[in-house]
């Protein structure tokens, strides 16, 4: 809820979260990345059990990662504190890029971090102290995805050989009678096999 | 006594992208019908058994062991594109049909 909506916030956790969610949205990795930003340290979303969490202090932001709940939950571990927006975006970029390059595939953080030889401390190392060498080809990379973003939904609609894809058959404009609904709770949902006899089709539902 | 085949027109080879598979109308029948590199070309039943839905062109072809296979997009079952078998669950298996290129077109025999 942050500084918008409650009386404890203490930053703009809404704010922040939208601008993180528009940043790497367009990022390929080897897994599915949650993040949660809270507003204050009573931590309404949860962020200490997220990938990437952030909580925002009386001085600026607390970075936390490699967290999950889940069936194996793991306490994310503080990153940086009383950092910056800027500087804790730059870390996210770090963090996230050393991830997307060293993990393998679907390895989520969490995983990733437990079998990390060296642990935080070697985290730490590479991404703080510049112990690689790699932070800013990192921060590079990180930019290039952001700079290069496309909406693959808009691509896919407005690109002639991707709606070929959205036909039901090559050869025909006819519609797939295998696609039935039913209604439930004043909805229309896909019918199970033993509901095809009362089922409608889209159009059909659409219409009564 | 010998059957000719009657063979029906459905698209042009390019209208299937490599390695993808597109879904064709054949005698009211959904015939899955896939291109593997630019000139293999299988076809099979669309309707995946264990889902009733007509989507087995729309799944990712791959291999398992030598067998080509198709892996259905809902319950990820595998069927073999020479055979039509389902690797998990044979009694779930799906017709095989001919298929073949003249001249930049793809036809689909289902008789």
């Amino acid at each position: 809820m942050g500084s918008t909506w409650c009386r404890y916030g203490v930053g703009d956790s809404v704010g922040l979260a939208v601008e993180l969610e528009h940043r790497y949205k367009g990022l390929r990795s080897p897994h599915k990345i949650k993040f949660g930003v809270s507003g204050c340290t009573r931590e309404c979303a949860e962020a200490q059990g997220k990938d990437i969490g952030i909580i925002a202090t009386e001085k600026g932001w607390n970075l936390y990662i490699c967290g999950n709940g889940g069936m194996k939950p793991r306490h994310a571990e503080l990153f940086g504190s009383d950092m910056s927006k800027k500087d804790m975006v730059r870390m996210i970029d770090r963090v996230l890029m050393f991830y997307v390059r060293t993990a393998d595939c679907l390895q989520r953080t969490s995983t990733w971090r437990e079998n990390l030889e060296g642990g935080l401390d070697y985290l730490k190392d590479v991404l703080i102290k510049d112990s690689l060498g790699l932070c800013a080809e990192l921060e590079d990379q990180m930019q290039h995805v952001v700079n290069t973003y496309q909406c693959e939904w808009k691509t896919a609609v407005n690109g002639p050989e991707t709606r070929k894809r959205f036909h039901s058959f090559v050869n025909s404009d006819k519609a797939d009678e295998h696609i039935m609904f039913v209604k439930e709770r004043g909805q229309i949902r896909p019918a199970r096999a033993d509901e095809r006899q009362s089922a409608v089709t889209a159009v059909e539902a659409a219409i009564s | 006594m010998t059957t000719t085949q009657t063979w029906t027109d459905i698209c042009a080879v390019n209208d299937i992208l490599p390695s993808t598979g597109v879904c064709a109308l054949v005698e009211n029948r959904h015939v899955a019908v896939f291109r593997l590199g630019v000139d293999q070309f299988f076809a099979i039943d669309n309707v995946d058994p264990k889902s009733g839905a007509s989507v087995l062109s729309r799944g990712l072809i791959g291999n398992l062991g030598d067998r080509t296979v198709v892996a259905s997009p809902l319950y990820k079952n595998h069927f073999d594109l020479r055979t039509g078998e389902c690797l998990e669950n044979p009694e779930q298996s799906v017709q095989v049909y001919r298929v073949r290129t003249d001249a930049g077109r793809v036809s689909v025999a289902v008789n």
